[in-house]
């Protein structure tokens, strides 16, 4: 009778043992529905004939639920989104695939479990950094991290004009007043030349036409091609060539264009008069040199 | 007027440490005065063909960067230091390196090597780009920097 009492109660212990593990299956199963069903979503999207040749295949297998995704989403799907993902489909899956896979779930359960325990764990320092850094299993994790990083840098270069130009547009749209108000606060006073070496021309008049404290024109409105020539005997150059009326007269339209002087690099660039024969003709600092005998400021900037 | 002149010495072949001779002696040009720049040591890799363009930006040990010496000693930093830097002086529409003494050399700035460097680094000047007129000793510096001002970088 004990003994038959002791079979019965081992046969429901098993049958318990059982019906646990039954139900611990219910719920994995349960976990994998809720997991999958926005991926079947996306899936679905990709049109109902697909659907037909797909659950062929065999991928929809785990769930009737999956149809009610699939209605609901094909009537609020439009024709262009389900192009578009009619192209994504196979990507999408195969990434599935690839995150699914037993080694990979089981990698991510444990980088779970350390989150789980974060607050357990000892804050490290530069020490414990350049010691964890010695630990083979970090090495890997380090090199598994460069790469993933690789493949997320690689992947943004197509991304990064949209995003990039957007936020830099909205940055200056809101500097734009600051930058204006420093603009405008920020006008260097020239410095003044050293005493007892007063720059030709300064503050005299000819012509009719003021010059500055630096001898450049006062007021570049006033220019005349004789002008120039009387500017260009003062400052030693008896006569201007070809190459010379270029220069100037593409950094005085360059002045009126912009408003502002502009450097060599500018006037080589911009008139094509090539830098040495800039230095040539003008003997002496070129771009001053220019300016001046186009009635502009003296440039400003160093190159 | 006496003529000025400015005589300076660029020993060190960073992007951010070259520029600063680069620019001195163009400004110098640019205001009429004489120039000219001594190449030694490390500054050599300015004007070696083979480097001109590959310069880097060290920010390890650099307390003016913003980013910590642990992470700015990692491989690829220097890199990634000088494209930023590069980019940056192409938005301001700087020339770079090669360029700038292409233009330095039209301007009439004097280019030149220091032989000691040459021969430690086993270089000849075959392997300069063709603006440095000479490989000269410390001593003939001294000597052409007759009445110059001296800048050290």
């Amino acid at each position: 009778m004990e003994s038959q009492n002791n079979s019965t109660e081992a046969r429901l212990e098993r049958l318990e043992e059982r019906l646990d593990r039954l139900l611990a299956a219910q719920e994995a199963q349960q976990e994998f529905l809720e997991e999958m069903s926005p991926i079947a979503k996306a899936v679905m999207e990709a049109g109902t004939e697909k659907l037909a040749a797909a659950e062929e295949v065999g991928w929809f297998r785990f769930g009737n639920g999956a149809a009610e995704v699939a209605e609901a989403v094909v009537t609020h799907t439009s024709e262009d989104d389900l192009a578009q993902l009619k192209d994504g489909i196979v990507p999408i899956l195969e990434t599935v695939r690839q995150m699914t896979q037993p080694e990979v779930l089981k990698m991510l359960d444990e980088v779970a479990a350390v989150l789980h325990r974060a607050d357990e764990l000892e804050p490290v320092g530069a020490f414990g950094l350049a010691g964890a850094s010695q630990d083979a299993d970090v090495q890997r994790g380090i090199a598994v991290m460069i790469e993933i990083l690789r493949e997320i840098g690689r992947g943004s270069k197509g991304l990064k004009p949209k995003g990039r130009r957007g936020r830099r547009r909205g940055l200056e749209q809101r500097m734009a007043p600051r930058r204006a108000a420093e603009a405008a606060t920020t006008q260097r006073a020239p410095v003044a030349p050293p005493a007892g070496k007063a720059e030709p021309l300064a503050g005299e008049t000819v012509l009719g036409v003021l010059f500055d404290a630096g001898g450049f024109v006062e007021d570049p409105t006033q220019w005349t091609e004789e002008l120039a020539v009387e500017i260009a005997r003062c400052i030693g150059l008896e006569q201007l060539e070809e190459d010379h009326w270029i220069a100037i007269r593409w950094a005085r339209a360059s002045y009126l264009e912009h408003g502002k002087s502009p450097n060599i690099r500018a006037i080589t660039k911009g008139s094509g008069v090539p830098t040495k024969r800039l230095y040539a003709l003008f003997t002496k600092a070129p771009g001053k040199a220019t300016a001046r005998c186009a009635g502009i400021p003296k440039p400003a900037g160093c190159i | 007027m006496d003529q000025r002149k400015v005589a300076i010495i660029c020993s060190k072949g960073g992007l951010d440490e070259v520029y600063p001779s680069l620019i001195l002696a163009n400004a110098a040009r640019q205001s009429g005065i004489e120039a000219f720049i001594f190449f030694t040591f490390w500054g050599l890799d300015a004007i070696t063909e083979s480097k001109v363009d590959h310069l880097h930006v060290n920010m390890a040990g650099n307390a003016s960067s913003p980013m910590p010496t642990v992470l700015a000693g990692l491989p690829g930093m220097e890199n990634l230091a000088a494209t930023m830097m590069m980019k940056r002086m192409e938005q301001l529409d700087l020339p770079g390196v090669r360029e700038m003494l292409e233009i330095l050399d039209d301007s009439g700035t004097q280019l030149y090597a220091c032989e000691l460097a040459m021969e430690m680094f086993g270089r000849t000047q075959e392997d300069l780009i063709p603006q440095v007129i000479d490989v000269i000793t410390a001593g003939d510096f001294y000597q052409m920097s007759e009445g110059a001002q001296i800048i050290f970088t």
